[in-house]
C-alpha cells in the first residue's frame, strides 16, 4: 500500500476536531456571495446581456486572461490573447467582447471579439494608450480613454467598430474609469490630474476628492462633492440608470500615510435623476459593504451587484443583492438589532451607516456619528476620524460641548498622524516640540467641565506615553476616575489608551481594577459591559494554570456586583475550569441553570460560545453539543442571531461528530454525521458519514445514498466517486486500480457539473488526480490535482480541518513532483494547525525530510527523519511503517554524515526486517541495505567489515534475477530503477574505497578495473554523456591508488585518460567546468606540482584544461567556486614560471 | 328538505367522496393525521425509527417514525431516553388532544409554542429545554402544516 496514498484518505477523514470553532458568520448581514475561486487573482467581473454569465479576468495561468462561467458552472477560457487583458465588456446586443489588450501595444489597445469565439480586431493602435473602455447602447460604437504619447492628456472619445471617431471629443482632459449612463446622455468619471507639471500624467497623477457628470454632446461638466472622506473611484451606473455606484477608500487603512487604491474599498450608490439638470442633488450616498471585504469595481447587472471583493489577500468576484449587504427596506428597529448583533468593527460601521441616514434628529444622528468617529479611532483610521469631526461641527453649528469634543479629537488625531510620520518611529525634537505644545493645547481643555475634561487629559496621557513620560502620563490617568466619566466615547478611549499604559507598565492589579469597573459601568450597554467582563477574565487567566485561574476566579467573585456582567461571566468561568471529560453532565446542569437564570440574549450568547469554545479545546463532545443546540432553538428564525446561531450549531455539530469518531463511539460520530446532511449539503458531513458508516462495518452506503437520491444527483455521485477512491488505499491490481479510479474520476466529474465552489469535491478530484499521477506517473495529472487542491484551499478559508487535509496533501504532492521548496513551505504551514491522525504525521515527517535532503539540508533531513521514527516508536498503529522509516532515516543519516547511525540503522534492517511477501522485492530491498551498510560501516572506520559486506552483497546479486532490481520502483520517479550492472559498478566503487582504507592497494585496483569496464559497457550501451564524468572520477581514483604505490608513470596514464573522458564532454555538452573536471585538473596539477607523479613538466592537455577552467572561474565569480579559482591561477603562475610548487599545497590527490 | 338543505347535502357528499372536509366554518381541508405524517412528519424517521442511520445515543428513545401506524401510536405515549438540557421533558406527553399549547410534538416544531410552552407538572420542560427539530430536519415546516398541526390536535388528535 502506497505510504502517500494512506496518509491522504487519513487526512481526509481524520481531522482536527478543536480548531473549526473559528469564524463566526456575518450576523445578520447578507454577506457577499463568492461567485470564482481558485488559487490566483479572478477580478473585473461584469455580466453578459442575459445578466447571469459572468466574464472576469484571471491570472491563473500566469498572464490575465479573459474567462466566462455561466451561474454555477466552472470558468472556460474564452480566447487566448498571448498577453495581458483586461476590463472585458460585452456589447448590449451580445454580439461582441471589447477588452484591453497588451499584445501589440504594452500601453494597451482597444480591441474586440465576435461572441462566441470569433474574430479579433483592434481599435486602436501603438501611437495611443488606452486605459478605459464601454460601450455605447447602440452596440457599434464605444467609449475610450486614450492619451497621445507620455505627455498626453487622458481624453474621453468615442469610436465606431473600424476605430474611426463616431462623434466630437467627450471630455479632453484627466479621465478615469468613466461610466456612461444607459441612456447615453450622461458620463461619470473619476477626475486625474497631474501630480507634477513637469512630467506625464501617465507618470504622476492624483485623483481629485469628487466625481465629474457631463452630459454627452454638451459644453461643461458638473463636479459632485461627496459627503464622505477618502478617494472615490470606478462609477457605474444601474441598469435601470437610477443609481450610480462607486467604490470609495474611506480611509488609510494600510497606514502609509496616504488614500490611494491599496487601501480598503467600500461599495456605495447614490440615487441618480437623469431627468433633471442636476442628478445628483439632494441626495445622499448608501454604503452597500463593509470595509472588511474591501470590495470594489462594482458592475450592477438587472438583478445583482457584482463585484471584486480581497479575502486573505486573494481577489475573486463576488455577487450582492443590488442594494448591498443590507436591505434598503429595514427599518430603524431592524437595523438597531442588526447593529446589536454584529460584533466586527467595519460591519458595525456599515450598519451604523445606514442608521445614520434613518436618524430623524441631529441629537440622533449625533450619537452615531460619535460611535463612528469612535470605532474609526480604535481602527486607526485617521482620515475617517478628522472627517467626522469636522462632521460632528457641522451637524450641530454652534454647540459649545460638540466643538470641545471635536477640538479634542482632532488634537488626538494631529498627534498620531504626526507619530506615523516619525522615521523609523526615533523621537526628534521637532516631533518632541510639538507635542509639548499639543499637551499645553489639551491642558486647557482638561481644565474644563464637562465631558471634554475627561477626554482631554487621556488624550494627554497618550501624548505624554508616547513622548516618553510614562510617569507622568499614568499619575495624570490616576486624575481620570473610570466612574466618573458619563460618555462612552471617552470610555472606550480610557480603554484603549489608559488599559494599555497600565498593561504596557505591568501594572497588572490597576489594570484588572480599572477593567472590573468598565464592566460594571452604567453608561455602557450591557453587551459593552460582557466585553469588557470578557477581556478581564482573560486578563485574570493570563500565564497561569487552571488552579490559579480557579483561584482568582474565586477572589475576584465576590467583588463584583451579584446580578452585573462580571459576575456572571466569572460564574461561567468558574464551572468552565473545572471541565474535564469525564464531569461533562455535572458541569452542563450548572451551566444551565446559570444560562435560565440569565434571560438577557447577550449573555446566553457569550455563554454558549465561551462553552463551545471550551468544551472543544478538550473534546468534551457531548458539552459541545447541549447549548449549541439550546441556543438555535431559541434565537427566532428572523433574528439577525438566528444565522449565527444556525451557522455555530452545525459547526458544534461537525466537532461532535469528529470528536465521536476519534473517541471511537462510531454509532454517535455516524448519527450525527447522517443529522447533518440533512440540514447541509456540506460534503465533509457526507465523507464523515460515509467513513463512520464503513467503520461501524456496514455496507449499505451506496445503498442509503440511492434510497435518498435519484439516479443523477450530485451527492449520490459524490458518494460513488468517494467509496471508489477510498478503495483505491486497497491492494488490486494495478488494472482494477486504473479502472476504479477512472470511474471515481467520472462520477466525480459529474458531480462538479452542478456543485461548483465546494471544497470537498475540489479536495475529492485533487485526490484522484493525485492518484492519477501516483499509479501512472503521469505529471500533467500531478499538475491537474495541484490545481484541484489549491482550488479546495482557497475556498477553505475559516476551516482549519479541511486546510489541515489539503496542506498535507498539497506538501506530499509537491514533494513527489521534485517541488521541494514549495512543498516544504506546504508542510510548514500544516504543522501551525493540530493534528491528531499519526498516520499523516509520519507521512508528512518523511516528506518535510525528503524535500530537505533534496534542497541539500542534509542534517536538517536527518532531524526530521529522527522525528518521523520516534513518532513510529510511539505510536503502535504505526508499528506497519515502522521498517519504511528506518530504511529513510538511515538514508538521511548515512547523507548527513551520521555514519555510526546509519550503520546501527541498516544492521536492524538486515537482522530484523520481517519477511515481505514479494521475494524479489525483498531480495532487492536486503542488497540495497547490505550496500548501504558496507557504505556506513566503511565510513564509520570499519573497513574490514565493510569488505566482509560487500562480498555478501556481491552474491546476493549473483543470485537476483534481472527483474528483481525494478520490483517495488515508483513510476513517478524521475530517475530509472537501477540494472544489475549498475549496482556491480556501485559495488566495485565502495569495495575500492573499502580496499584502500584497510591498505590493500591491489584489491582496490582490480575492484576499480572492474568498476572501469562495467562503466566503458554502460557508455558504449548507452552513449550517456554523464557516465564519462563518472569515468575520468574511476580513472582519477585509479591514479590515486597508483600514485600511493609509487607507481607515477601509471597515475599520469590513468590521469590522461580521465582528461581524455572530461575533454570528451566538453565537447560534446559544453561545459567547461563541472565538479568532477575541476577536482581532476586540480588533484593533476597538485600530484605534479608536490613532485608525485614524477619529474615532469605539466603535460599541454592539463594547462589547455587548466586555463579553460580558470577562465571560466574568472568569468563566472560564484563564491563557492572561489577557492577553486584562487588555486587553479597559483597553479597555473607556477607552471609559468616553472618554478618549484608550494609546499603541502591545500588539497591534494585523494 | 328545501332546496338549500339539499344542495348543503350533497356538497356534503362530494366532500366525503373527495376525502375533504373543511373545518368548521375555516373554509380549510380539515387535517387528517395521515397528511401530516406525508407532508413532513415521516422526515423524522431519518432519526426517530428502530436502527435510523441518524440515531445517536441522545435521541429521544420512544418515538418510532417508520410508518404512519408506528408513528400515531409513539406519539400518543410521553417523551424518554432526552437527555443533557433536554431531560426535564422526559415523560412529557407528545400529544394532549384538544390542547396544542402543551403538546410537545407541536413545540418543537413552532418557536411561538416553544416559547408559550408551560406545564404545571413538569415545569422544567420549558423553552430552554425544548429543542427545535426543524433545524435537525434541515427544512422548516409550511405555515400551513403547523396550522394543519395545531387543528388536528384541536379537533382531538384523531388516527386519521
Amino acid at each position: 500500500m502506497s505510504l502517500t496514498r494512506l496518509a491522504a484518505m487519513g487526512c481526509l477523514v481524520i481531522g482536527a476536531a478543536t480548531a473549526a470553532l473559528a469564524a463566526e458568520p456575518v450576523a445578520g448581514l447578507r454577506a457577499p456571495e463568492r461567485l470564482t475561486a481558485g488559487s490566483a487573482d479572478e477580478f473585473l467581473g461584469s455580466a453578459g446581456p442575459d445578466g447571469a454569465t459572468l466574464f472576469f479576468v484571471s491570472n491563473r495561468n500566469a498572464t490575465a486572461q479573459v474567462f466566462t462561467q455561466a451561474p454555477g458552472g466552472t470558468p472556460t477560457l474564452v480566447f487566448d490573447e498571448g498577453a495581458d487583458t483586461s476590463f472585458p465588456r460585452v456589447s448590449p446586443d451580445g454580439k461582441r467582447l471589447a477588452y484591453l489588450s497588451t499584445r501589440t501595444d504594452a500601453t494597451g489597445d482597444v480591441c474586440i471579439r465576435t461572441l462566441p469565439d470569433g474574430d479579433r480586431r483592434c481599435l486602436t493602435g501603438p501611437e495611443t494608450a488606452e486605459t478605459a473602455a464601454f460601450w455605447f447602447p447602440d452596440s457599434q460604437s464605444l467609449g475610450v480613454v486614450q492619451r497621445h504619447g507620455m505627455q498626453g492628456d487622458l481624453q474621453l472619445r468615442r469610436i465606431d467598430l473600424q476605430g474611426h471617431d463616431a462623434g466630437p471629443v467627450i471630455a479632453e482632459t484627466g479621465i478615469s474609469s468613466p461610466a456612461l449612463h444607459p441612456d447615453g446622455q450622461w458620463v461619470a468619471w473619476v477626475p486625474v490630474e497631474r501630480a507634477s507639471q513637469e512630467v506625464g500624467i501617465a507618470f504622476s497623477m492624483r485623483p481629485a476628492e469628487h466625481l465629474r457628470l457631463a452630459r454627452i454632446g454638451q459644453t461643461g461638466h458638473q463636479d459632485v462633492v461627496l459627503p464622505l472622506p477618502g478617494v472615490t473611484g470606478f462609477p457605474a451606473f444601474a441598469v435601470n440608470g437610477q443609481f450610480l455606484y462607486f467604490s470609495q477608500h474611506l480611509s488609510d487603512t494600510n497606514q502609509d500615510g496616504r488614500i490611494d487604491g491599496h487601501d480598503h474599498s467600500v461599495l456605495f450608490r447614490i440615487r441618480f435623476d437623469a431627468s433633471t439638470a442636476h442628478p445628483l442633488d439632494g441626495t445622499r450616498p448608501e454604503q452597500l459593504t463593509s470595509a472588511h471585504w474591501n470590495c470594489q469595481y462594482p458592475a450592477p447587472t438587472r438583478d445583482a451587484l457584482l463585484t471584486t471583493c480581497e479575502v486573505d489577500g486573494s481577489l475573486d468576484v463576488y455577487r450582492l443583492p443590488l442594494d448591498g449587504a443590507l436591505s434598503a427596506a429595514w427599518s430603524a428597529a431592524k437595523l438597531r438589532e442588526v447593529h446589536d448583533a454584529v460584533r466586527n468593527p467595519w460591519e458595525q460601521l456599515l450598519v451604523l451607516s445606514h442608521v445614520f441616514r434613518q436618524a430623524t434628529t441631529a441629537a440622533d444622528r449625533m450619537a452615531v456619528l460619535r460611535e463612528m468617529t469612535r470605532i474609526h479611532l480604535q481602527l486607526g483610521e485617521l482620515t475617517s476620524v478628522e472627517f467626522y469631526a469636522h462632521e460632528a461641527t457641522r451637524l450641530l453649528a454652534g454647540d459649545a460641548p460638540i466643538a470641545a469634543w471635536s477640538a479634542v479629537v482632532l488634537e488626538i488625531v494631529a498627534h498620531r498622524m504626526d507619530e506615523r510620520r516619525l522615521a523609523g518611529g526615533t523621537l526628534d525634537d521637532r516631533f518632541l516640540a510639538a507635542q509639548r505644545d499639543r499637551v499645553r493645547r489639551l491642558g486647557q481643555w482638561a481644565k474644563k467641565v464637562g465631558a471634554v475634561r475627561d477626554l482631554a487629559k487621556l488624550a494627554q496621557v497618550e501624548v505624554l506615553d508616547v513622548m516618553g513620560e510614562e510617569q507622568r502620563a499614568v499619575a495624570l490617568l490616576q486624575t481620570v476616575p473610570i466612574s466618573q466619566i458619563a460618555d462612552s466615547f471617552t470610555l472606550f478611549f480610557y480603554a484603549d489608551k489608559g488599559l494599555y499604559l497600565l498593561r504596557a507598565l505591568g501594572q497588572r492589579e490597576p489594570l484588572l481594577a480599572r477593567l472590573a469597573e468598565l464592566a460594571s459601568h452604567p453608561v455602557l450597554e450591557g453587551a459593552e459591559r460582557l466585553d469588557f467582563a470578557e477581556r478581564f477574565v482573560a486578563e485574570l487567566g493570563a500565564g497561569v494554570g487552571v488552579t490559579q485561574r480557579q483561584q482568582r476566579v474565586a477572589a475576584w467573585l465576590p467583588k463584583a456586583e451579584p446580578e452585573g456582567e462580571l459576575a456572571f461571566r466569572l460564574t461561567l468561568e468558574s464551572h468552565l475550569l473545572t471541565l474535564n471529560k469525564g464531569n461533562q453532565e455535572a458541569v452542563r446542569a450548572a451551566l444551565f441553570q446559570l444560562y435560565k437564570h440569565h434571560d438577557q440574549p447577550e449573555r446566553r450568547r457569550a455563554l454558549v460560545a465561551a462553552t463551545a469554545r471550551r468544551a472543544a479545546e478538550l473534546d468534551c463532545a457531548d458539552l459541545l453539543y447541549q447549548f449549541a443546540n439550546t441556543w438555535v432553538s431559541q434565537v427566532p428564525a428572523t433574528h439577525p442571531e438566528r444565522d449565527a446561531a444556525v451557522a455555530l450549531y452545525r459547526q458544534v455539530g461537525l466537532d461532535k461528530a469528529w470528536i465521536h469518531r476519534a473517541d471511537k463511539q462510531l454509532g454517535d460520530a455516524r448519527g450525527t454525521f447522517w443529522g447533518l446532511t440533512l440540514q447541509t449539503d456540506d460534503l465533509e458531513a457526507h465523507a464523515g458519514f460515509i467513513e463512520a458508516r464503513l467503520a461501524e462495518g456496514k455496507s449499505d452506503v451506496l445503498e442509503l445514498y440511492r434510497n435518498r437520491f435519484p439516479a443523477d444527483h450530485p451527492l449520490l455521485h459524490f458518494a460513488q466517486a468517494w467509496l471508489l477512491a477510498r478503495d483505491l488505499a486497497q491492494p488490486a491490481a494495478s488494472s482494477a486500480r486504473a479502472s476504479a479510479l477512472d470511474l471515481a474520476e467520472d462520477h466525480a466529474r459529474l458531480a462538479a457539473m452542478t456543485v461548483s465552489q465546494s471544497t470537498g469535491l475540489s479536495q475529492l478530484r485533487g485526490y484522484l488526480r493525485h492518484e492519477q499521477y501516483l499509479l501512472h506517473g503521469n505529471r500533467q495529472a500531478g499538475i491537474e490535482a495541484v490545481e484541484h487542491y489549491q482550488m479546495a484551499l482557497d475556498l477553505a478559508q475559516g476551516r482549519p480541518r479541511y486546510q489541515a487535509a489539503l496542506l498535507s496533501n498539497l506538501g506530499l504532492l509537491q514533494a513527489e513532483l521534485g517541488n521541494h521548496a514549495l512543498a516544504l513551505g506546504l508542510l510548514d504551514r500544516r504543522q501551525q494547525l493540530p493534528a491528531r491522525d499519526a498516520g499523516e504525521a509520519l507521512s508528512r515527517a518523511l516528506a518535510r525530510a525528503r524535500s530537505l535532503h533534496h534542497m541539500g539540508e542534509a542534517k536538517g533531513a536527518s532531524q526530521e527523519a529522527e522525528r518521523a521514527l520516534a513518532l513510529v516508536a510511539a505510536k503502535p498503529e504505526l508499528a506497519d511503517r515502522r521498517w519504511l522509516t528506518v530504511d529513510r532515516t538511515a538514508l538521511m543519516a548515512y547523507a548527513a554524515g551520521h555514519a555510526v547511525r546509519a550503520q546501527e540503522l541498516y544492521g536492524e534492517l538486515l537482522r530484523h526486517a520481517p519477511p515481505q511477501a514479494d521475494g524479489a522485492l525483498e531480495a532487492a530491498n536486503k542488497l540495497r541495505w547490505t550496500l548501504m551498510a558496507a557504505a556506513a560501516t566503511a565510513r564509520a572506520g570499519d573497513a574490514r567489515q565493510a569488505l566482509l559486506l560487500l562480498g555478501d552483497a556481491e552474491r546476493q546479486l549473483a543470485a537476483l534475477r534481472t527483474d528483481d532490481l525494478a520490483t517495488g520502483a515508483s513510476v513517478t520517479s524521475r530517475t530509472p530503477p537501477l540494472t544489475r550492472d549498475d549496482v556491480a559498478i556501485l559495488l566495485n566503487g565502495l569495495r575500492a574505497e573499502s580496499a584502500r582504507l584497510a591498505s590493500e592497494p591491489e584489491l582496490a585496483l582490480s575492484a576499480l578495473a572492474a568498476r572501469l569496464m562495467g562503466q566503458q559497457t554502460a557508455f558504449h550501451d548507452t552513449d550517456d554523456e554523464d557516465l564519462l564524468l563518472d569515468l575520468a572520477e574511476t580513472e582519477l581514483r585509479i591514479a590515486a591508488v597508483h600514485r600511493d604505490l609509487g607507481h607515477t608513470a601509471e597515475a599520469r596514464v590513468h590521469l590522461e585518460n580521465a582528461l581524455g573522458f572530461t575533454a570528451e564532454y566538453q565537447k560534446r555538452n559544453g561545459s567547461v567546468a563541472p565538479d568532477g573536471r575541476i577536482a581532476l585538473v586540480r588533484a593533476y596539477a597538485e600530484g605534479l606540482l608536490a613532485g608525485k607523479l614524477g619529474a615532469t613538466p605539466a603535460p599541454p592537455a592539463l594547462l589547455a584544461a587548466l586555463r579553460d577552467v580558470y577562465a571560466f572561474l574568472c568569468e563566472r565569480a560564484n563564491p563557492a567556486r572561489e577557492h577553486d579559482r584562487f588555486w587553479i591561477g597559483l597553479y597555473l603562475t607556477l607552471f609559468d614560471l616553472d618554478s618549484k610548487p608550494p609546499a603541502n599545497p591545500a588539497g591534494g590527490v585523494p | 328538505m328545501n332546496r338549500t338543505s339539499v344542495l348543503r347535502l350533497a356538497l356534503s357528499a362530494l366532500a366525503l367522496l373527495t376525502g375533504c372536509v373543511t373545518t368548521a366554518g375555516s373554509g380549510e381541508p380539515e387535517p387528517h393525521f395521515s397528511s401530516l405524517y406525508a407532508d413532513y412528519l415521516s422526515n423524522c424517521r431519518q432519526c426517530h425509527a428502530p436502527g435510523a442511520v441518524g440515531a445517536t445515543n441522545t435521541t429521544e428513545k420512544s418515538l418510532d417514525f417508520s410508518t404512519q401506524a408506528t408513528a400515531y401510536a409513539s406519539l400518543s405515549g410521553n417523551a424518554s431516553g432526552l437527555s443533557g438540557n433536554q431531560q426535564s421533558c422526559n415523560s412529557v406527553p407528545f400529544l394532549t388532544k384538544g390542547n396544542p399549547g402543551t403538546s410537545l410534538v407541536l413545540a418543537v416544531l413552532d418557536a411561538p409554542t416553544r416559547s408559550a410552552f408551560d406545564l404545571t407538572t413538569t415545569p422544567g420542560c420549558d423553552t430552554n429545554a425544548i429543542s427545535d427539530m426543524t433545524i435537525k430536519v434541515g427544512k422548516a415546516p409550511s405555515a400551513a402544516f403547523i396550522t394543519a398541526l395545531k387543528t388536528w390536535i384541536q379537533n382531538g388528535a384523531a388516527n386519521d
